[in-house]
């Protein structure tokens, strides 16, 4: 799967590592580090002192006459003053260059002069030395220093420098010489030429070491010393180590595997074989075997080394390969999810450059991921929003996230798109901000979906107040039909109960009884109508209005209706009994027209009762507050109650108990417009009880 | 009792035979001129139209209907309680009309009384003959309303 771009382990490091790689931590540990400072920094810094000690003391000797400090090593043969100089000096390059790695430009550059300069003073010098040993010529080099002293010694003519040492001399100087020069012969040369002058040194030291004197003296060309051996093994080793731009040196001394492991294994390897080899020898020198056995003893050691090496460093890549596996299929993981993700996801820099880009992103925008990536993301935002970017790159460097933010973009083809954009700041392993994952997604349909639903709001909100305006119409056409119906119809309503009673109260006398009873007919007709007006009236009323929402107090209009029933009807001995502090929260007039009606009708239905007793109380019926009238008169029955709150339907006979039969339907409407119903369960000639419940929530008709 | 005249402003002529019947009933003597529409009783008050030459004094005590063709009662009470020469004249609203509004409006706009014309006939008769023995023998009128001849006295 083609990625566009793949992060490096130096930007997340560890954090990624840190997703499951199936081994234990601590084995391999975290990332190497590279070489310590103390190895490419401290140690040349010794080896270049110990040889400007060692050139100074020698110097001084001679110029003290001092022979124990000429020699510097007891029983050593007396180091040569040119020797002393040259190791003085290329000491001083050394720390000089050391120096000049470690400074502001200024100071590097005299110290890298100085270095120079003194490097190749010493290799001009070690050149004299080998023309004078090898053309037989006196040149004058031995006689630069201290010549009375050197002829005091006998040394005179034997002042030169060993052909190895000069040798020695030249390759380093010329080495040091080379430092950052601009006419570098290339690092390649310059290193050998350490490296030869550090064999030079090692072979001098093998030589005393394993007592072969012809390591180190080639008669006619001199002896070298064993610490100018020794000296020169430091020196080599140290300006391989100081000059990082060597070949070896970099990956010995790199921060991957390479070098931590070079690390770890180079002291050994250098020191094993010199070790076995001496160790050979020795029993060799001594008698227990001929050189024969010894060699083969020798590679035995070796290849048992080699062997162990060869195993810790294909353990340690084997090891290290595994993690890169491991992390690398985690690091597919993540790279196959943001491909195949329906959201186009695009990773930027903090600056806003596009750093990768998925497919879904080309498909959302038209680009393609190699006409993005390196480009400014502003490119998909139109003109009018492009302080947007700077708004959102300022949250990200402040390490916010910015969430479903609804914006519009720009496609290839000019076209604006809808897209909610989450961006979050990428974070490198050290807790750096050092970039930015962007998720556009394409909320078109969203957009459109909103649209359209705001669309129909308006459009129900428009109907709504359309219907509202109609029922309003309605509604005060109904007002002003029961206004006219409650002036008109009764007019005439009066006119004939009105003439009638006045023909029987003027004419009474003259009138045939016959005639006195159709009279009396028409006057209880007209009255009945005008009742019957007057329940149609009340009935229209309950369902039109506002609905009021108050606290009622339903105990106390009970208990005046009570009063107003027993102060109109004296005659009847009624007991009654009202629960007290009922409070319902309603419409008060309407409240009290229902309990008008129920307790009329209770007061009308125990006419016939000797001991006729209402009750009015509250009750707790399904968790809802019902409110009851119960009363011990006539009752009915229950097969019949279907037609109970019906208009006009009645249970009796008008010569049982009179009425019209829009009390109860009344009752019923007053309670659906407050979100209750109503109740009614009776036996016959046991009284009747009546409870209703009112909404919970006070909306239940609403107002119109 | 005053001898003064009642005027009673009734669009339906079965009601005025009804509330004069009562009024005769209950023992009320006075003239009794009936007015049969708003405007008809603004031009009888203030003496306009055919009722130009008209010579009598004002009425002690109107008894006004509030439903009547064009001019309803209530701008008949308007204009009289805007007329000085008629504002202090007591207005008795007499109506079928049980609306809210209507009474709100009759004793904002300065009726001395409102009564609802009761449907039982019985009813009817007692009120309207009440109602008409308090005002012209039991209230007094206000001066200059006509008959408030201090030397005809009250009884």
């Amino acid at each position: 799967m083609p990625i566009a771009y793949r992060p490096s382990f130096a930007e997340f490091g560890p954090r990624l590592g840190a997703a499951p790689t199936g081994h234990a931590p601590g084995l391999d540990g975290p990332l190497p580090r590279p070489a310590a400072d103390w190895v490419v920094v401290g140690l040349p810094a010794v080896a270049g002192t110990l040889a400007i000690l060692v050139g100074a003391a020698s110097l001084a000797g001679w110029a003290t006459d001092n022979g124990f400090l000429r020699a510097v090593v007891p029983g050593a043969v007396a180091m040569k003053p040119n020797t002393a100089a040259s190791f003085l000096a290329l000491g001083s390059a050394l720390l000089l260059v050391l120096l000049s790695r470690r400074s502001v430009p200024a100071v590097a550059r005299r110290a890298a002069g100085c270095a120079r300069a003194l490097g190749a003073l010493t290799a001009v010098l070690a050149a004299l030395n080998l023309l004078e040993l090898f053309s037989g010529t006196n040149l004058g080099a031995t006689r630069l220093l201290f010549p009375e002293a050197l002829a005091r010694a006998g040394l005179e003519y034997a002042g030169h420098m060993s052909a190895a040492t000069s040798l020695a001399f030249a390759l380093l100087g010329i080495a040091l010489a080379a430092t950052n020069a601009r006419w570098r012969p290339g690092v390649l040369l310059t290193q050998s030429f350490v490296l030869a002058a550090t064999f030079v040194g090692l072979l001098g030291v093998l030589g005393y070491l394993y007592s072969a004197r012809a390591l180190y003296h080639i008669p006619g060309y001199g002896t070298m010393a064993v610490h100018s051996a020794a000296l020169f093994l430091m020196l080599g080793m140290a300006t391989l180590l100081a000059h990082r731009e060597y070949p070896l040196t970099s990956e010995i001394t790199s921060g991957y595997r390479g070098g931590a492991t070079a690390r770890a294994l180079l002291p050994a390897l250098l020191a094993l074989p010199v070790v076995f080899g001496s160790l050979y020898l020795s029993a060799e020198r001594w008698g227990w075997y001929g050189y024969a056995i010894g060699m083969a003893l020798l590679a035995v050691s070796m290849v048992a080394v080699s062997l162990a090496i060869v195993w810790y460093t294909a353990r340690k890549l084997n090891r290290a390969d595994q993690a890169r596996r491991a992390d690398e299929a985690v690091l597919q993981h993540f790279a196959a999810l943001v491909q195949s993700s329906q959201d186009a996801i695009i990773g930027k820099t903090t600056g806003g450059i596009v750093t990768s880009w998925n497919p879904s992103a080309t498909r959302l925008f038209g680009y393609g991921a190699e006409e993005m990536i390196g480009r400014p993301i502003t490119v998909l935002i139109p003109e009018d929003r492009l302080q947007e970017e700077a708004m959102i790159l300022g949250r990200i460097r402040e390490g916010d996230t910015v969430s479903s933010y609804e914006t519009v973009r720009r496609r290839n083809d000019g076209t604006p798109i809808d897209v909610s954009v989450t961006v979050s700041p990428i974070r490198a392993a050290d807790g750096r901000i050092v970039g930015a994952s962007k998720i556009a997604r394409d909320i078109t349909e969203l957009k459109k979906t909103e649209a359209q639903l705001a669309a129909l709001n308006a459009e129900l909100e428009q109907r709504v107040q359309l219907r509202t305006a109609e029922l309003r119409a309605v509604n005060a056409e109904l007002e002003s039909f029961s206004y006219a119906v409650a002036h008109d119809l009764r007019a005439p309503l009066r006119a004939m109960n009105g003439f009638s009673q006045a023909l029987i109260e003027d004419f009474g006398a003259t009138l045939d009884p016959e005639a006195r009873r159709y009279l009396d007919q028409i006057v209880r007709g007209s009255t009945r109508m005008g009742g019957l007006i007057d329940g149609l009236l009340q009935l229209s009323r309950s369902a039109r209005g506002t609905l009021r929402h108050e606290r009622v107090d339903l105990s106390a209009v009970a208990e005046s209706i009570l009063r107003e029933l027993a102060a109109s009807d004296p005659g009847r001995a009624v007991t009654h009994e009202v629960a007290p502090d009922q409070i319902a929260l309603g419409d008060e007039r309407m409240l009290e027209a229902v309990l008008r009606n129920l307790i009329g009708n209770a007061w009308k239905y125990t006419a016939g009762c000797v001991s006729a007793h209402i009750r009015c109380y509250s009750d707790s019926i399904d968790g809802r507050t019902c409110y009851c009238v119960a009363d011990n008169g006539a009752g009915f029955d229950m097969a019949h109650a279907d037609k109970l709150f019906k208009p006009f339907q009645r249970l009796h006979r008008q010569d049982e108990f009179p009425g019209i039969g829009i009390g109860l339907a009344t009752v019923q409407r007053i309670v659906h417009r407050h979100g209750g119903n109503v109740y009614a369960k009776s036996e016959p000639g046991r009284g009747a009880t009546f409870w209703f419940h009112l909404s919970t929530h006070t909306t239940a008709g609403g107002s119109i | 009792m005053t001898t003064g005249t009642v005027l009673l402003v009734e669009d339906d002529d079965q009601d005025e035979m009804l509330i004069v019947r009562a009024l005769r009933k209950a023992n009320m003597a006075n003239r009794i001129d009936v007015a049969r529409d708003g405007q008809q009783a603004l031009d009888y008050l203030f003496r306009e139209g055919p009722y130009a030459d008209r010579s009598d004094e004002l009425p002690i005590v109107v008894m006004l209907d509030i439903g009547l063709p064009r001019l309803s009662g209530l701008d008949v009470l308007d204009r009289i309680r805007n007329d000085p020469r008629t504002q202090l004249i007591p207005v008795v609203i007499l109506t079928s009309s049980d609306e809210e509004r209507d009474l709100l409006e009759s004793y904002r706009s300065g009726a001395n009384s409102f009564v609802r014309k009761p449907l039982d006939f019985a009813q009817f008769a007692d009120t309207v003959g009440r109602l008409g023995i308090y005002w012209v023998a039991t209230n007094v009128p206000p001066p200059h309303s006509g008959s408030s001849d201090p030397t005809r006295g009250r009884s």
